[in-house]
């Protein structure tokens, strides 16, 4: 969504709030924000936003939204944010969401500008630390390496809640797009890429070959998915989440080599094709006195294209098709008013078909690059009302979510993650 | 680095023992649901007063707008009720009631109902708002507003 998008629904809301609305419906603009600092601390390896397995303070974030009722069933509402992790956000303010919502009935509403996706049962709290027990949710289901994709899109749509019997189905469909211009995910995506292509270079004579990756343009030719929600009893939730997309990612990047001793740089430009035929979430969550019990399943169906001109010709690589999928089960018990306590295992794959990393042992790498098995226990303390710390242990076996290129020493299979963070939030 | 966890979770165990006193829960007391003097509503089931609170419910069986007010965080009232009311959606505790809001605030899915402070502003507020739902402590002198029986 445009700045001048975003101020023309602002202004729609203070017309509406001041066209003779009654007294106590008047506009009476709701403020909130969170600032958060973290520190991280893994045993090995690096993840990917920085040297991790030295400790980093560069895990923070901080946010400030306000919302407006102009009406009793029409809301405005928006949240700016900038976070540094690692080399990623670098403190660069964004326009997190900012949205339009007019529920026109329990059973029928609209939200429209961006809004942010629904992705399981806890997706749309991926940056809202405040909200949720734990700092990293649970990788298997919320990678945060793809944390772009997942988070907001620019469109419409539509949700509601329709009661039936002692319970209740709540539903949610929408279209849109993401801006995934200078995301991490358009990075890596590109980094990798481009890397592949150097290693494939030797042949040629050429060594030492290192690609560049340069500036990226995205196109999102679909987005579209929904969510549906049955609670059929006291405390228990069953959702089913389903999403498709399709990106074509461009990029103009070098690759820096020797040719006999002399430095060379070859232009080369990437056409890539990403498209999930389905990204599916199943959930299960049952809450009952100070205990919530949660398990998620996702699986996968991804299609990658690529198409690269190089000064040495053109590579039409054939399309790879893989089956991500993860899963995880948590449980959470709230010690008093608080406290927090929980604890999670998550597992996830590369490619549901190879979990034993087969294929990369077929080629000489470490097949625990096709997995991640990760053991959490995690602590929340709220000491005062607006101030919260967090603190979790991971114990993880596998690689599946560090990449090689940012652990140039070798990636160790076993290892852990220690994470600390503090927020204050009004 | 060894030295750096260990300053943090020294703070993290410092903030738990100072902070072991500043937020201690009132106790427990009893409330009455209140709504506004012409609504024809009687009696409500726990399960749809938790769903208008929570505004998952926007109107009112019969019609019209269903418009809550919640007391302060900090009320003993406001804790009876959700121990009462709220805990059958699994938000029993304020801490928990609270969380629930913060995931819809922060996301831009929804905000709670006004807070007003203490059974006065309350009374005032149902007594002159359409469709107005509330509660008050049990003492509580109900003038200008309509009692309303709890079920189940």
């Amino acid at each position: 969504m445009s700045e001048r998008t975003l101020r023309t629904a602002v202004l729609v809301a203070l017309a509406a709030g001041s066209s003779g609305l009654g007294a106590q419906e008047a506009l009476n603009p709701t403020w909130h924000g969170y600032v958060s600092q973290g520190f991280v601390d893994t045993s090995d390896n690096d993840l990917y936003y920085g040297d991790t397995s030295e400790g980093t303070f560069e895990y923070n974030e901080a946010a400030l939204n306000v919302s407006v009722e102009p009406l009793r069933r029409l809301r405005f509402g928006a949240q700016i944010m900038a976070r540094e992790k690692g080399f990623e956000g670098n403190h660069h303010v964004a326009l997190d969401w900012a949205t339009g919502d007019y529920r026109a009935q329990d059973w029928l509403g609209v939200r429209f500008g961006r809004v942010k996706v629904p992705f399981g049962l806890y997706g749309v709290l991926r940056d809202t630390d405040v909200s949720r027990p734990e700092v990293k949710l649970p990788e298997g289901v919320y990678p945060e390496t793809l944390a772009d994709v997942g988070r907001a899109y620019d469109g419409g749509g539509l949700y509601g809640t329709l009661p039936i019997g002692g319970g209740a189905v709540d539903y949610e469909a929408f279209i849109g797009s993401v801006d995934l211009d200078e995301s991490f995910v358009t990075y890596q995506l590109v980094r990798t890429t481009v890397a592949g292509l150097a290693g494939g270079l030797g042949a040629s004579g050429l060594t030492g070959a290192q690609g560049v990756p340069g500036e990226a343009n995205t196109e999102m030719r679909a987005f579209y998915g929904g969510a549906l929600e049955v609670r059929p009893a006291r405390g228990l939730r069953l959702k089913l989440t389903g999403l498709k997309t399709k990106l074509d990612v461009t990029a103009d990047s070098h690759i820096d080599a020797s040719l006999q001793g002399l430095p060379v740089s070859l232009p080369v430009r990437t056409e890539t094709r990403i498209e999930y035929d389905y990204y599916v979430i199943g959930s299960v969550e049952l809450a009952r006195g100070p205990w919530r019990v949660t398990a998620e399943y996702t699986w996968q169906k991804l299609r990658n294209t690529l198409r690269a001109e190089l000064p040495t010709g053109l590579i039409l690589a054939p399309t790879i098709v893989t089956k991500p999928a993860g899963w995880y089960a948590q449980a959470v018990y709230r010690a008093g008013e608080r406290w927090q306590l929980g604890a999670y295992y998550t597992e996830s794959w590369s490619d549901s078909d190879d979990k034993d990393g087969a294929r990369f042992s077929a080629v000489g790498a470490d097949p625990a690059q096709a997995w991640d098995k990760d053991f959490t226990v995690h602590v929340r303390f709220d000491p005062l009302p607006n101030l919260l710390v967090k603190a979790e242990y991971h114990a993880i076996d596998g690689t599946f979510r560090v990449d090689p290129l940012d652990n140039p020493q070798g990636l160790s299979p076993n290892w852990h993650t220690f994470v600390i963070k503090a927020t204050c939030h009004f | 680095m060894r030295a750096i966890r260990a300053v943090l979770l020294g703070t993290a165990l410092g903030l738990s023992w100072a902070g072991s006193g500043i937020l201690a829960a009132d106790a427990p007391a009893g409330f009455r649901l209140v709504v506004s003097p012409n609504s024809n509503v009687t009696k409500l089931d726990r399960a749809e007063v938790a769903r208008i609170f929570l505004r998952k419910q926007s109107r009112w069986r019969n019609g019209g707008d269903a418009v809550p007010v919640d007391q302060s965080a900090r009320s003993p009232v406001r804790a009876a009720f959700s121990k009462e009311v709220l805990a059958v959606e699994g938000l029993g505790k304020i801490s928990a009631v609270e969380g629930y809001w913060r995931q819809l605030i922060f996301t831009g899915r929804g905000t709670p109902p006004p807070v007003k402070d203490g059974d006065a502003e309350v009374l005032r507020y149902v007594a002159s708002t359409p469709g107005a739902i509330g509660y008050v402590s049990e003492s509580a002198e109900l003038s200008g507003v309509k009692p309303v029986t709890l079920e189940n």
